[in-house]
């Protein structure tokens, strides 16, 4: 099993519990709609996470309950028990799943009880939707085979179709990129901008079947706010040939300006299909437009170029080869035409177009769009229909081709605008500030560089030496005047560069109709110039500006940086998981410790050196010396790893609530399955004990749950005859005392009759009947712990409990508890199991007999005596012995372990004899010596030979390297 | 440094699964299946990319996307939904509330590496 399928697996069962708990909390009552929605929330992450696997059934059945609950939830009223009955049903389903998925690796192959559940719960869903009023009305198990087919076909093709969608699947894909690609582009288009070469690639492109377009991205102006990059996202764009950027509207003063609004607009020409490109854009499909753009508009000359008529002989030539659609000849001379001259012109450009078109595709009717141009250029008409054929004209924008045009203000671009004025507004500020030579500097690096941009090196050298003198003189005013005189006829030329456009192209007229010449109009920089530049003035400005950003920084100010989740221990859910979940600060303890331990061994070396120099050259330094250092050293390693030792079991402790959570569904379960009606009461849930103890206690406890709902507690008929309330009580406490756990299971059912407990254990051989006479009634109950009491025949016979009590009485002797059974009949049973916390670390008393060590635990040892082998008598041929008035039995533990040797007697005659307790008795074993005791780490014997020997409980290793066998003296006697 | 991309969801299977997608993608990964902790952290620790699951206990997704970009470490940072809900009421709800985009689960590793791809630059 993968890591990530054991995570599920034990995730899966933690959800498994939690549905559980939510199902029986919905029987309880309380706030039904809000328990639905927790149990909702469940389902839905358990299938969520069952996804990320090949688990059909699983996935089938969960799918199936989500759907049931997700209607549930609008109609809380119409939870049932037979509901809740159904999805318990399931949740069982997947749990078996999950096993299976442990064991073998695998889910269990069930289909056909995952197509029972999944169509119970489709009924289920038929039922509810079909009305509360229809609700009674069964379908039949025809209909709903139907219904489910149906169902199923429907949300497998709907599944596909996610798949084949993306992430996104927007399913209205076509329809919508249909109508997103728009033919009539807007008058901002920037179409205009492209350059030629980008053209070129696009009419290649779309000469080749692409569909090119324009992009226009719109994002809102708050989109930094949800985390988008719409610069990224456009440089991102499929298939994109060439994308520009630009203001919204004129930029507003720095001073004003909102950085954390978008003030900008993307334009992108692309090749991408539409279904692409409303990928591409998903999240914000609404910031998004697509243009399509015919080739023949992007076919155009640029208006800046100097027109150089072609030699009419030329004009010949080509017209020739066009007309005879000779178009190898028309390549020769376009190519030979291109190559002669260096210089670029209007025509170059239009024969670079003939070239391209009729090198890529020269049928297509595109070859009469590009020989239009050239036809237009001078001055003699195309040779069919002119629509749809358009020449450009000049635009203002930011474009760069190398012009040496004169200097107009009014054809600054915006952002060039935005820059001078910006220049201007800090050069104007009066001050004497040590930095204010550096400033002009500044001022003057930026100025210099956007004459750069757009070419004016004339303005640049004159820059440069307004720039000297300014510098020299310490003061900006020649950098004021020239960048006055620079921008002075901006206001006042505005009117006539915009009307100069106008009247500058005749064409206008006729082909104002083309989108394409509807480039952006001169008109828009100059106005934002002029506007720019009385806001950029107001000195006013930058102390709002301050004020406002330290606003923004303040409320802005981050939260004190968080402390690393930790994540609070909780139950560990599922009996059967492999996995702890750990406090951290334990493991940090445990770190912190093993850190100490480290430099405690360090030391161990140093005095070894010693040890070895001992009896070399330092005389002085006397073993006795050495021996006290070791067992300093001793103390420190002992104390840690006693440290190391209470945090481990630490780790190692669970809560009580990971056997007794089960308990509400097992009860409800049974009691409604016997018509009975129980309350359960669990108290104690977090009594913590070692991982082992919990684990083994969970068969048993169930079992005894089980015992008292089944033969404990009465129906409510028979209750009620008896006086007592109707519906039953259970309780079940754990609580810890000093160093043990102690759990009490409480009904307050018929009880045990003892007298027919005796009857039993006579028939059944247990005990005799002189012994059954002397038995007092609380003997006799505890008969039914007996080996060999309970069988299954007892179970129908006896009223009281019975089945394999004593297999709960073996579990629990096997962790070093003890259990004890009280019943008075009418009244009640109670059992009370008393565990010790932990197992890990054994205290051991160590003896010795027939000249081997062996070890016994502590806690059933009573006390050592040394017995004079006077005082030893024969009663019954059961050697005893009288210890404060009281008849010890003794037994030889060579005796018991088969061993030839007889008991050692020390010097003064006296037999070693360990009292210990087994059981309710006690009992004297002679043994040769006794040694003191030790703490040892006990592992159990196992193996096919050694597993079987039960006189042993385990064994360990101590100090010396040698193993010590721990008797097990429940066993031997 | 690779890009930092935090991930919440109660569901630490969904966690790991994805916390491998993006790892063998390059990217670096935190997780996190508790959202108020989530919060607590991306308050004070700016990282590149924060997906979340919506249906959380304690805090739902939504209120969590609220909480990230009322402080200011995350305030601009791309939020991605993670979620088997595909209905476009839940994922406009999210996007009113500052999410970038969403993640239908389960998410394969294609999908989730175009989809950062797309809107995580220098990714």
């Amino acid at each position: 099993m993968t890591p990530l399928m054991q995570q599920f697996v034990s995730e899966s069962r933690e959800q498994l519990q939690g549905i559980s708990e939510a199902l029986l909390g919905l029987e309880k009552g309380g706030d039904i709609a809000e328990g639905l929605n927790e149990l909702f929330r469940l389902v839905h992450t358990l299938k969520g996470s069952s996804g990320l696997f090949d688990f059909p059934d699983m996935i089938r059945v969960l799918h199936a309950g989500e759907d049931l609950l997700t209607e549930l939830r609008d109609h809380p009223d119409l939870f049932s028990h037979d509901l809740n009955d159904q999805l318990f049903d399931c949740m069982d389903f997947v749990s078996q799943q999950l096993d299976d998925l442990e064991t073998n690796g695998e889910p269990g192959d069930d289909k056909e009880r995952a197509d029972q559940l999944e169509a119970a719960l489709r009924a289920m869903l038929e039922q509810i939707t079909a009305g509360p009023a229809e609700a009674g009305s069964e379908p039949t198990s025809e209909q709903i085979e139907e219904v489910n087919e149906a169902d199923r076909d429907a949300e497998a093709l709907a599944d596909a179709n996610r798949m084949l969608d993306g992430p996104d699947q927007p399913e209205a894909t076509d329809t919508e990129a249909a109508e997103t690609a728009v033919t009539s582009l807007p008058d901002d288009s920037p179409l205009a901008d492209i350059p030629e070469l980008v053209r070129h690639e696009a009419v290649s492109e779309a000469i080749a079947g692409s569909d090119v377009k324009l992009v226009h991205y719109l994002p809102e102006e708050t989109c930094f706010f949800t985390g988008e990059d719409p610069l990224f996202q456009v440089m991102q764009c499929p298939g994109a040939l060439w994308g520009t950027v630009k203001t919204r509207q004129p930029l507003a003063s720095v001073d004003e300006l909102d950085p954390f609004q978008c003030q900008l607009q993307f334009w992108a020409l692309t090749s991408a299909s539409a279904e692409e490109l409303d990928d591409h854009f998903r999240y914000n499909p609404e910031a998004l437009s697509v243009y399509s753009v015919a080739p023949e508009q992007l076919m155009a000359i640029d208006q800046r170029l100097p027109h150089q008529p072609l030699p009419d002989d030329v004009l010949e030539q080509l017209h020739h080869a066009y007309a005879s659609r000779d178009h190898d000849a028309l390549m020769t001379l376009v190519t030979h035409q291109l190559e002669a001259s260096d210089e670029d012109c209007q025509a170059h450009v239009a024969l670079r177009w003939i070239r391209l078109v009729a090198s890529a595709s020269p049928d297509s009717p595109l070859l009469e769009n590009s020989w239009q141009l050239l036809a237009e250029l001078h001055g003699f008409s195309g040779h069919h229909d002119t629509e749809g054929v358009s020449s450009t004209h000049h635009s203002s924008t930011n474009n760069t081709l190398g012009t040496t045009a004169p200097l107009n203000p009014a054809d600054f671009s915006p952002e060039l605008n935005e820059v001078l004025q910006t220049q201007q507004h800090i050069l104007g500020l009066k001050d004497d500030s040590p930095w204010a030579s550096g400033r002009v500097q500044a001022a003057g690096n930026s100025l210099l560089n956007s004459m750069g941009s757009i070419g004016q090196h004339d303005q640049q050298a004159a820059l440069r030496e307004h720039l000297d003198t300014a510098l020299e003189q310490g003061d900006s005013a020649p950098m004021t005047d020239w960048l006055e005189n620079l921008l002075e006829p901006a206001s006042t030329t505005e009117t006539r560069a915009a009307t100069s456009a106008d009247a500058g192209s005749p064409e206008v007229d006729n082909t104002a109709d083309a989108p394409l010449t509807k480039a952006p109009s001169t008109e828009a920089p100059s106005t934002e110039a002029q506007s720019t530049k009385t806001r950029a003035t107001d000195p006013a400005q930058p102390a709002a500006q301050t004020a406002s950003a330290q606003a923004t920084s303040e409320s802005a100010n981050p939260a004190p940086a968080a402390k690393p989740a930790t994540e609070s221990a909780r139950a560990e859910s599922q009996p059967t998981s492999r996995s702890l979940k750990v406090d951290q600060e334990k493991i940090d303890r445990l770190m912190s410790l093993i850190g100490e331990m480290v430099v405690a061994k360090n030391s161990l070396p140093f005095l070894a050196q010693k040890a070895e120099k001992l009896g070399i050259e330092d005389q002085a330094y006397g073993s006795r010396d050495l021996s006290r250092e070791l067992k300093e050293q001793y103390g420190v390693i002992n104390r840690i790893s006693e440290e190391m030792q209470d945090a481990i079991m630490q780790i190692r402790m669970m809560p009580f609530s990971f056997i007794s959570m089960r308990f509400p569904r097992l009860v409800r379960d049974i009691s409604r399955r016997l018509g009975k009606d129980i309350q359960l009461s669990i108290e104690g849930e977090d009594t913590e004990a070692d991982k082992n103890i919990i684990e083994s206690l969970a068969e048993p406890l169930i079992h005894i749950v089980r015992n008292s709902l089944d033969h404990g507690i009465e129906t409510p008929k028979v209750r009620t005859a008896a006086g007592k309330p109707a519906s039953g009580k259970l309780s079940i406490r754990a609580t810890q005392e000093a160093d043990r756990v102690l759990i009490e299971i409480a009904d307050d059912g018929k009880g045990i009759n003892p007298d027919v407990v005796k009857r039993k254990a006579i028939e059944k051989g247990v005990i005799d009947e002189a012994t059954a006479e002397r038995m007092t009634d609380r003997e006799a109950v505890n008969l039914v712990m007996a080996a060999g009491f309970s069988t299954a025949d007892a179970v129908s016979d006896l009223s009281g409990r019975g089945v394999g009590m004593d297999a709960v009485r073996r579990a629990v002797d096997k962790v070093n508890g003890t259990l004890a059974l009280d019943s008075e009949p009418g009244k009640g049973t109670r059992i009370r199991i008393q565990l010790p916390m932990s197992i890990a670390v054994t205290r051991v008393m160590m003896i010795e007999t027939d000249g081997q060590l062996m070890g016994i635990p502590m806690d059933q040892v009573l006390e050592t005596v040394r017995v004079d082998k006077a005082n030893i008598h024969e009663l019954k041929q059961v050697k005893t012995t009288i210890l404060r008035n009281r008849i010890i039995p003794l037994k030889s533990l060579n005796e018991l372990l088969n061993l030839d040797s007889l008991p050692m007697l020390n010097e003064e005659g006296e037999y070693a004899v360990l009292v210990i307790r087994v059981g309710a008795e006690t009992v004297g074993l002679m043994v040769d010596n006794f040694r003191g005791s030790a703490d040892i780490i006990q592992k159990p014997l196992t193996g096919s030979v050694l597993g079987g020997v039960s006189a042993y409980s385990g064994a360990a290793l101590v100090g010396d390297g040698s193993v010590l066998m721990v008797l097990n003296p429940r066993e031997l006697i | 440094m690779a890009k930092m991309i935090y991930v919440v969801d109660d569901s630490k299977t969904m966690l790991m699964s994805v916390r491998s997608t993006l790892e063998m993608a390059g990217y670096r990964v935190e997780t996190c299946d508790n959202p108020l902790n989530a919060v607590q952290h991306l308050n004070g620790n700016k990282v590149d990319l924060i997906i979340t699951d919506v249906n959380m206990p304690g805090m739902n997704g939504l209120e969590l996307i609220a909480k990230v970009r009322s402080s200011s470490a995350n305030r601009f940072t791309p939020i991605l939904t993670l979620t088997t809900e595909s209905q476009a009421q839940k994922r406009d709800e999210a996007k009113k509330l500052g999410a970038t985009g969403w993640l239908v689960k389960p998410v394969s590793a294609q999908d989730l590496t175009r989809v950062l791809r797309q809107i995580l630059p220098g990714a």
